[in-house]
């Protein structure tokens, strides 16, 4: 090939048309070297001497061994655009000398690989399909992927899947778990007498007290609302000397408690509140629990229309045995509520989703404290606001682009306003008259 | 659709025949290709497409009113036109409310309240990157480098699906012409396109979303409560995980237009390695540095103008491409880093007397290290949300060592130590990969390529992580 001359030689004309760039990769340097000059030469038309061609094809088959059978293609006779003469076959390779093939065989291969790539992953789409939002799409998945899980099963083909999984720990990824596994509602008659006063049964000299030495575990968790209002508690925990934020955020995109199968906060919130021990746990949960669709229902129960009596009774189930795996692990509830959207019809849903969550926190007193974002976020008109004033009275973007979700300066108003909470139900500043 | 969803196999695996069915006859390929990248491009927001197809025959009227101009001013009028039409949308999409909040902020430091009100704008996916097209097309064309096409091709070359939301940068000269003739359909480097395609696949979906979700996110969002380990980890995870997020995206991009017939230029050649900052800039995102060293350094005047021009003209070019990457004044920051990295190194090499020190193994070690440790510095703004996270970062790195890092854990070392190893991987490793795949029968090679997407599907995360450079 003309192009694995050295390029100084003087023999050509110095200046050349982008074609003739071609020069062989550089070795040692990059992993991708030469690949842009690879200008492919426009195709021509019948070769003046197919037979040539033909026979010299064959004779090339005949001699190399090591060559695959699998090139019916190249047979293709009346094929006329790899128009290469004999003598010059290296050519039609590509410029590190490797062979090229065929569009065809490439749809062959694609299709395969997704073929025996659905096989080897049935379990994992057939978990996907579990998750989708119900409808025919989910339908039409599940029987797909259901049947595809069962071939893969049967033939074995799951077992790499599974090997990768189990040694990325992440052994249980494929199992649609819906176990709602909650506190029994066993002392609930006795506040429904008393719902809003309770406050004032807390006594107000007992606060909590934390110290320094003692300081208040904070622990936040939630959708995807809560990772930015949550990174700007945890810095603002940070600042404090007496609050310990443990955990992180844990904030999981498009889940809720509607749908355990997607992600089971319930079985989530009872393993980190008995390892981290948090006083506090800051929770948001609702973004995506605006559906008339839940999993996780016992047998034969619907679930009726989304805030009808049977979805608000089953959500208020499931926000208070959230509430109670915290407060029984010996914890306080911060619940984020949901704040007002750019859409309206959103807006409503998320009232429906607030006045249950709401609820249920005042039926706890002072160990559930509910935060209004709707509130909060309201523009001066009371309606959705992008921007907002902040602390120091600067106008500045408080919610993402997408009209849902926080914007950091969002997310510190939010702070701000759980850790005035947090001092107004525990005691974080007495240990500083203490040492002075 | 994004490229490592179901729907958009689904897609790809109709389009792939139905293009190849096509291809003898382009008068009948390019109408079929178009509508493909239209449906592919609309499935985000079919509003979208008027946008698209709008930016399509504005470029082309002025493409060809240039080319046909017969004065040099007129030509330079309809330019500036053309470039103003371009810059507008994409300033108006992108920048509306960074400049609003600026001059506001701005004139209230003076005690001015101007009455300009914030917007919401929603940005269209990838208009950066046809938009930079589109110029580069017009402004060929003005140069006289390229004679404008017919409508339908130019619309084929912006709309073009495998590059329409996140690059590479294609240019007009080196697309176009492939449009012209029936691609040949025994000449397609399968391997090539198969091997980029997995990679990229995994690039994505496991490394960038591994170190996301386990380390970058966390420090990032609350520096001050990390150690000074887990925050130097952290943003080493975020140089690997821009890296491959990003490469991953546009490598798949450029192994699907192989399968389809088409070579794209390379985007990313092993950035890493780099030696210095301007040769980063010749292995990062390097359809961008030749545009913005194209369209905008040289016009500017390059390095022919004198020294002190030429640092103002590597500083402008920085910094305008910075403000590319997002409205915000962190990317600035991000762009002064790399600005004054490159004045810096011109300077060294300008001094009398300097000569180029020998290219040994030691000083090429000490010239990647510290190349590579500038870039992450830059890369701490560039992630950074606000200049007090970034500094919160900075100084975290400085304060905490000795405290506990539960986030530094051997999935996240073994992560970056992937991420970065592999662009060290001689040139040949990859080749003999494809070479023996390419020798593989049919089913050997989709068995292979099967459990790549099993390793992808295994390791990744559920459902499909948001793709960082979509915001660009």
């Amino acid at each position: 090939m003309a192009s694995n001359d050295p390029p100084d030689l003087p023999k050509l004309p110095p200046i050349r048309e982008s074609a003739e760039h071609v020069l062989p990769p550089l070795p040692g340097d990059s992993t991708e070297r030469g690949w842009e000059e690879a200008v492919e030469p426009a195709a021509s038309v019948a070769p003046p001497d197919a037979d040539a061609e033909r026979r010299e094809r064959r004779q090339r088959r005949a001699t190399s061994s090591d060559r695959p059978r699998r090139q019916k293609a190249e047979t293709d006779r009346r094929e006329v655009t790899a128009a290469e003469p004999p003598e010059r076959r290296r050519r039609i390779r590509t410029t590190d000398g490797r062979r090229y093939s065929s569009a065809g065989n490439g749809l062959v291969v694609a299709v395969l690989a997704l073929l025996f790539g659905a096989l080897f992953n049935a379990a994992g789409m057939h978990k996907a399909s579990f998750n989708k939002q119900p409808g025919t799409e989910r339908t039409v998945a599940l029987a797909l992927t259901g049947g595809l899980a069962g071939v893969s099963g049967a033939l074995q083909l799951d077992r790499p899947r599974h090997f990768v999984q189990n040694v990325a720990g992440r052994s249980n990824a494929d199992e649609i778990d819906v176990a709602i596994v909650i506190p029994e509602a066993t002392t609930k008659p006795k506040p429904a007498m008393g719902t809003t006063p309770k406050p004032a049964v807390a006594k107000p000299p007992g606060k909590p007290k934390f110290t320094p030495q003692k300081k208040l575990r904070l622990w936040v968790a939630g959708d995807s609302l809560v990772i930015t209002p949550g990174y700007s508690i945890v810095r603002a925990a940070g600042a404090s000397p007496v609050i310990d934020s443990v955990g992180g955020v844990d904030g999981h995109v498009a889940t809720g408690l509607t749908r355990p199968d997607i992600f089971n906060w319930f079985e989530e919130i009872r393993t980190q509140v008995k390892k981290l021990k948090p006083n506090v746990v800051v929770l948001n949960f609702g973004g995506n629990d605006d559906k008339a669709y839940m999993t996780g229902l016992s047998e034969g129960t619907t679930i009726g229309e989304f805030g009808g009596p049977t979805w608000q009774k089953e959500y208020r189930r499931r926000v208070a045995g959230v509430m109670d795996i915290v407060n029984r692990g010996g914890g306080m509830v911060v619940w984020i509520g949901l704040p007002i959207t750019r859409s309206e019809a959103q807006t409503q849903r998320f009232d429906i989703v607030n006045a249950v969550v709401q609820k249920e926190a005042q039926k706890r007193g002072s160990k559930a404290i509910f935060i209004d974002t709707y509130t909060m976020f309201a523009g001066d008109t009371g309606g959705f606001a992008e921007y907002l004033e902040n602390a120091k009275g600067d106008t500045v973007k408080v919610r993402a682009g997408d009209g849902v979700h926080f914007d950091p300066e969002g997310g510190d108003i939010i702070a701000r306003e759980v850790l005035k909470q947090l001092n107004t139900t525990f005691d974080l500043t007495s240990w500083r008259q203490a040492s002075s | 659709m994004l490229f490592p969803t179901a729907t958009f196999a689904i897609f790809f695996l109709i389009v792939l025949p139905l293009s190849w069915l096509a291809m003898p006859k382009p008068a009948r390929w390019r109408p079929f290709i178009l509508i493909a990248s239209y449906v592919f491009y609309g499935w985000w927001d079919w509003r979208f497409i008027f946008l698209l197809a709008g930016c399509t025959i504005w470029n082309q009227i002025l493409a060809v009113r240039i080319h046909r101009a017969t004065s040099q001013q007129q030509k330079k009028l309809l330019l500036w036109v053309a470039l103003a039409g371009n810059l507008g949308v994409l300033g108006y999409f992108k920048y509306y409310d960074f400049f609003i909040d600026s001059s506001q902020s701005m004139a209230a430091i003076v005690g001015l309240d101007l009455p300009l009100s914030l917007k919401t704008i929603i940005l269209p996916v990838g208009i950066s990157f046809y938009t930079f097209m589109a110029i580069s097309y017009v402004v060929d064309t003005y140069r006289g480098d390229f004679v404008p096409t017919t409508l339908e091709k130019f619309a084929v070359y912006l709309s073009f699906f495998p590059h329409l939301v996140a690059g590479p940068i294609v240019r007009p000269g080196e697309l176009i012409p492939q449009l012209d003739t029936p691609r040949n359909p025994r000449r397609v480097d399968t391997s090539r396109a198969f091997y980029l395609i997995a990679t990229g696949l995994f690039k994505k979906v496991v490394i960038a979303n591994y170190l996301a979700a386990n380390i970058v996110d966390e420090v990032f969002g609350a520096p001050g409560q990390h150690s000074s380990l887990e925050i130097l980890i952290g943003i080493y995870a975020y140089a690997v995980q821009i890296y491959a997020d990003f490469s991953g995206y546009t490598d798949i991009a450029i192994g699907l237009a192989l399968l389809l017939g088409f070579t794209f230029p390379q985007n990313f050649d092993s950035p890493y390695a780099a030696v210095s900052i301007q040769d980063f800039w010749r292995r990062w995102h390097m359809t961008l540095s030749r545009f913005l060293r194209d369209y905008l350094y040289i016009p500017l005047g390059g390095n022919r103008k004198g020294k002190i021009i030429t640092y103002r003209n590597l500083m402008l070019t920085m910094l305008i491409g910075g403000l590319w990457h997002g409205a915000g004044w962190t990317f600035v920051a991000w762009g002064a880093i790399h600005g004054v990295a490159l004045v810096v190194e011109h300077r060294r090499r300008e001094r009398p007397g300097y000569v180029e020190p020998p290219d040994t193994r030691r000083r090429r070690i000490i010239s990647r290290l510290i190349t590579f440790n500038i870039v992450c510095v830059a890369w701490v703004f560039f992630r950074s949300d606000s200049f007090a996270t970034a500094s919160d970062m900075l100084t975290g790195l400085a304060t905490g060592w000795g405290e506990p890092s539960p986030l530094v854990t051997w999935g996240v070392l073994l992560a970056i130590a992937v991420g970065i190893g592999s662009q060290y991987l001689p040139a040949r490793i990859p080749y003999a990969i494809m070479d023996r795949f390419g020798r593989l029968p049919v089913v050997g090679q989709a068995v292979v390529l099967a459990f790549a997407l099993m390793l992808t599907n295994a390791l990744g995360p559920e459902g499909v992580a948001p793709f960082i450079y979509f915001r660009f």
